[in-house]
């Protein structure tokens, strides 16, 4: 069954094809929710939500402009910055002046399996990993964050840039530690 | 430009990435998220358990309201042609018992005597009310009277036709009077057109007797009803702080009262319960009467601090006193009528004249009653100690306002009324009452919302009534039951 079927039949509240649909998409949905949760706990909850507003929203789904990935991805990233809260709790704060100013080597960030790097973005702070998601992965310009956001522009260029500091920092001490365990 | 590269990876890394998943156990937790089971109606019974209190309730408040002072008459004729041409409802009674009961000791009296009188017997003593030739006769002990001047009877005694064999000697004269009807049967079917009218005189004569005598026998009974509720009609006072207003005109009135009740408690703080009392048995002078009571309850309770609370509602109470009459009444009334009589040894039949008396009976069954009502309204402050893990005492003080409604019904106790109005205040069978409330109440948790608790209560009204009730019961979750006891002073 191809995917315009399977659309189709969702459209028409058909089980199985939306069990189809999320088998589909489901691991891809869920990366995009573990880069902006804090925990893989976080993260399974607002695929759930994900879900269910695309089974609401797959009317509103128009082949014509564009495709449906697409259309996912942002139906998606809506949804977890909807329901995604600033935390409450307190933040450690890093300050730059703690974060290592040397480069990953690209060979070194290479060798970083990606299980590393999603665990490594969920433990930014909640600022620091939207902006950071929203300007990487979702290639929006700092002035597209600060409206998203509600921020000040000079706010998302500080945070992106703490946030990658702080991101290459922590893949570093995971570096270190793999290193270690196989030297042990 | 040296995080461009970065950044690149970052996203082809992580953008094309899909993460491990149990897909069917996703898809599970999402279909049930997205489908959830119809949660089941926890409060379901709830609502049914006050659906089945406001039917039974509905149908205490309602029962009897219409039923009015009612006299089901079974009325016994002596006379069987009376019963056929009159429209009252009259049926004869065979009285061939007491006739074969009394024969053998009236032909003794009446042997060898040429007399006008047949027989006179009945126990005067039972009789409970003269007036003019008529008597209200009470209970069994009644009998039968024939008295008056008949014409040269020739009769020596009254035997039953059925047999003969009780005539001992055969040379007595005996006048053979049938034993259908008291032995004794008026002549209706003359002949002559003269003694055909004045016999149906007598008959539209006859009728309108007994007419008048059904309207004497009520009239009379409702006469002895109402004596009799000035002197056994109560009301339970026995509510602590209510209207003490019976006490003084009902001496045998012993006010303990038992208690049922239910209650539901739809939250912490809101609920309905709804009890019933009964009076013990044998508290009343009579028997056959009754009193209950119903009352409903709706209040609220909020918590001022961990250990105050304040409490108020309303309340509804409804006393009802029931009055069961079963009573025979006999009736004789002295009639002229023509007789029939035979005599078993010439075989001729002979026509004297003569009084009769002839006997109604009238069969009461009917229920009377009294219903009063009160509502309330209760203001508490209440207390709370938690003296230790499972156990709390409760200490609850408060004013409350009742208002004595009135009555309704048919059983008018006149003791009552004057009773009523010697209170202050009272007005048009209305009061109000400004009472003053107390109460203790020790409760035992087991954990979660169960407990059995054992409370007092007392209330004293301005009018100098007081009295105390005692409450023991449990409480499941949101419903509860308890049993009591009250006592007025």
């Amino acid at each position: 069954m191809n995917l315009a079927d399977i659309i189709s039949q969702c459209k028409a509240k058909d089980h199985k094809a939306e069990k189809a649909l999320f088998l589909r998409f489901a691991p891809r949905v869920l990366t995009l929710c573990r880069r902006y949760a804090s925990h893989n706990v976080e993260a399974d909850d607002l695929m759930q939500e994900c879900f269910i507003r695309l089974f609401k929203k797959l009317e509103k789904y128009n082949p014509v402009k564009g495709d449906f990935e697409g259309w996912l991805h942002r139906l998606c990233t809506n949804t977890i910055l909807t329901v995604i809260k600033p935390a409450k709790r307190k933040i450690d704060m890093v300050y730059p002046g703690e974060l290592p100013e040397q480069e990953l080597s690209q060979s070194e960030f290479e060798a970083v399996p990606a299980e590393v790097i999603l665990t490594a973005i969920q433990q930014l702070p909640v600022g620091y990993r939207k902006v950071f998601n929203l300007f990487i992965f979702e290639k929006f310009s700092h002035k597209e964050i600060a409206a998203t956001l509600g921020i000040a522009e000079t706010t998302s260029r500080s945070q992106l840039t703490k946030a990658k500091r702080m991101l290459r920092l922590l893949l570093q001490k995971k570096i270190d530690q793999s290193y270690e365990r196989r030297l042990a | 430009m040296k995080e461009d590269w970065h950044n690149k990876e970052l996203q082809n890394g992580l953008g094309n990435y899909d993460s491990p998943i149990d897909l069917e156990g996703a898809w599970e937790a999402l279909d049930a998220k997205r489908h959830p089971k119809k949660a089941k109606r926890r409060f379901a019974w709830l609502w049914l358990g006050v659906l089945c209190l406001l039917v039974v309730g509905g149908y205490y408040l309602l029962d009897n309201v219409n039923d009015e002072i009612s006299v089901s008459e079974k009325v016994v004729v002596v006379n069987p042609d009376l019963k056929q041409e009159s429209n009252v409802k009259l049926e004869a009674q065979n009285n061939t018992q007491l006739l074969s009961e009394y024969e053998a000791e009236i032909a003794n009296e009446l042997k060898g005597k040429n007399t006008k009188t047949l027989f006179e017997r009945i126990d005067k003593t039972q009789v409970s009310q003269t007036e003019g030739n008529t008597k209200f006769l009470k209970g069994k002990t009644a009998r039968y009277l024939l008295s008056g001047n008949v014409k040269s009877i020739q009769a020596a005694a009254v035997i039953d036709l059925e047999d003969k064999s009780q005539i001992q000697d055969p040379n007595l004269p005996v006048a053979i009077i049938k034993p259908t009807d008291f032995g004794i049967k008026t002549q209706t079917s003359k002949t002559n057109d003269q003694e055909s009218k004045n016999n149906q005189e007598s008959l539209n004569q006859n009728e309108k007797k007994v007419t008048t005598a059904n309207e004497s026998i009520i009239k009379n009974h409702s006469k002895i009803v109402e004596e009799r509720s000035s002197s056994d009609s109560l009301l339970a006072s026995a509510v602590a702080g209510e209207p003490d207003i019976v006490n003084d005109s009902i001496p045998n009135l012993d006010d303990l009262k038992n208690e049922l009740g239910i209650s539901f408690i739809a939250k912490s703080s809101i609920g309905i319960s709804a009890s019933y009392g009964f009076l013990t048995s044998g508290s009343v002078s009579k028997d056959e009467q009754s009193l209950d009571a119903l009352a409903v309850d709706v209040f609220y309770e909020k918590e001022i601090s961990s250990a105050f609370y304040f409490k108020t509602g309303i309340s509804y109470k409804q006393y009802t006193n029931k009055l069961k009459v079963n009573e025979e009444y006999v009736y004789f009334e002295t009639e002229n009528d023509v007789i029939l009589v035979n005599s078993y040894i010439s075989g001729l039949e002979e026509e004297i004249t003569g009084e009769v008396e002839v006997e109604y009976r009238a069969t009461h069954n009917h229920l009377l009653y009294n219903r009063y009502s009160f509502v309330a309204v209760p203001i508490l402050v209440g207390y709370k100690v938690n003296f230790a893990k499972r156990s709390k005492l409760k200490l609850e003080t408060g004013i409350s306002t009742s208002l004595f409604t009135s009555h309704s019904g048919n059983l008018y106790a006149t003791g009552l009324i004057e009773s009523l109005e010697n209170i202050d205040g009272y007005n048009a069978k209305k009061i109000a009452v400004l009472q003053g409330l107390l109460g203790l109440q020790y409760e035992y948790w087991f954990g979660g919302k169960t407990y059995l608790f054992v409370g007092s209560q007392m209330g004293l009204d301005l009018n100098g009534g007081v009295g105390v009730e005692g409450i023991y019961g449990a409480r499941f979750g949101m419903i509860g039951a308890m049993v009591g006891c009250r006592k007025e002073f």
